[in-house]
């Protein structure tokens, strides 16, 4: 039964402080808050930082949230700068997440945690690999996109880009991951 | 149909996509009709599509939500040992009882004065302060006074406690 409730009625308890709305929240986005902080920061350990610390900040400020945007659109957007927040603190010199002087790196690039039993899978372990190697930015905005299935005005958003900035950053963030897979992944996936 | 109209990977990618305008879209499905071998293209775009959508989701760690919780509740329980919330009222009401008491036994000092003083001194007034101590409503309200306050400073006591535990737990 709890399964059917709403975001906007889990929302609504979770701001008249009921712990099991809180709870049901975190368990409905957990995949998703991670996977999106597994593209910013590249790193499973700190992913998991950033994913805790991106609900934990949006529960303390869920008493301001008025319903203008999706809880999800509204909770991306704090994954997204708690993600730049936590890599500037490793690296101070960071200024965005598409700082193609300053790149943010795999920290282990020969490892891939994939399942290799069919092909299917091992289309889909190739494409993840070739989205990790993106940039933060890259990779945010194609799995926001394609995967989350946002419009771009919700992107927009969430990465605080205009609507041009945005088109023109999906455009190349494709061309960049087309580059990668015909380099590195051409037989996996084979699209 | 334009003769140089020129259906660039791009402008496909707009297309499926849903970017273009409706005049643009309109010269891409004339286009397509006139050119249905350059379907194939778009059909390409469509599964790279399908591809992305279907990637899933990375897992975070088994207990992910709880330990989400449990920071939560932490932080809660720290949020509410630190702040003064409105225990305030109870310590103005305490205050101002204990400042009454000591007003009442400074003054009934004052008026047991010596029978002889080498100087004259003022006539302090006088109350009948048995009469108002022996007031039950009086007396009655600085015992739930103090009561109450000895009650908040075992809550916080606890409250602190309870928010060590936890952190001491979480390592």
């Amino acid at each position: 039964m709890s399964a059917t409730l709403s975001d906007e009625t889990l929302i609504q308890q979770a701001q008249a402080g009921r712990q099991s709305a809180f709870a049901m929240l975190v368990k409905r986005y957990e995949q998703y808050a991670f996977t999106l902080a597994l593209r910013f920061v590249k790193n499973r350990e700190d992913a998991h930082e950033v994913a805790q610390d991106s609900f934990l900040r949006a529960f303390r400020y869920l008493p301001d949230f008025r319903g203008d945007a999706k809880f999800t659109t509204w909770l991306y957007r704090i994954i997204y700068s708690t993600s730049l927040n936590f890599l500037r603190k490793q690296n101070p010199d960071i200024l965005s997440l598409d700082d193609e002087a300053r790149p943010v790196r795999l920290k282990d690039e020969g490892s891939a945690d994939v399942s290799m039993s069919m092909e299917r899978d091992d289309r889909n372990a190739a494409l993840q690999r070739a989205i990790s190697l993106l940039s933060p930015d890259d990779s945010g905005i194609i799995t926001l996109f394609y995967l989350y299935e946002h419009n771009l005005e919700e992107i927009c958003q969430i990465m605080d880009l205009t609507m041009t900035n945005a088109k023109t950053k999906l455009c190349r963030a494709r061309q960049r991951l087309k580059t990668i897979v015909e380099d590195k992944f051409a037989t996996e996936i084979m699209v | 149909m334009e003769n140089n109209f020129l259906l660039t990977d791009d402008m496909l990618w707009d297309y499926a996509d849903g970017f273009l305008e409706t005049k643009e879209k309109a010269r891409v499905d004339a286009y397509l009709r006139q050119h249905p071998e350059q379907r194939k293209r778009l059909d390409a775009i469509l599964t790279e599509k399908r591809a992305f959508a279907d990637l899933p989701l990375e897992k975070p760690k088994t207990g992910f939500a709880d330990r989400v919780m449990a920071a939560w509740a932490a932080e809660q329980a720290h949020v509410r040992a630190t702040k003064p919330g409105k225990d305030w009222i109870i310590y103005v009401i305490s205050a101002v009882f204990g400042l009454f008491i000591v007003s009442a036994m400074v003054v009934a000092g004052m008026q047991q004065t010596p029978a002889e003083l080498p100087i004259e001194m003022p006539e302090v007034p006088t109350f009948d302060w048995g009469a108002l101590f022996g007031n039950r409503v009086l007396q009655y309200g600085l015992y739930f006074s103090l009561a109450l306050l000895a009650l908040k400073f075992v809550e916080k006591y606890l409250e602190q406690r309870r928010v060590v535990d936890m952190l001491k737990v979480q390592g």
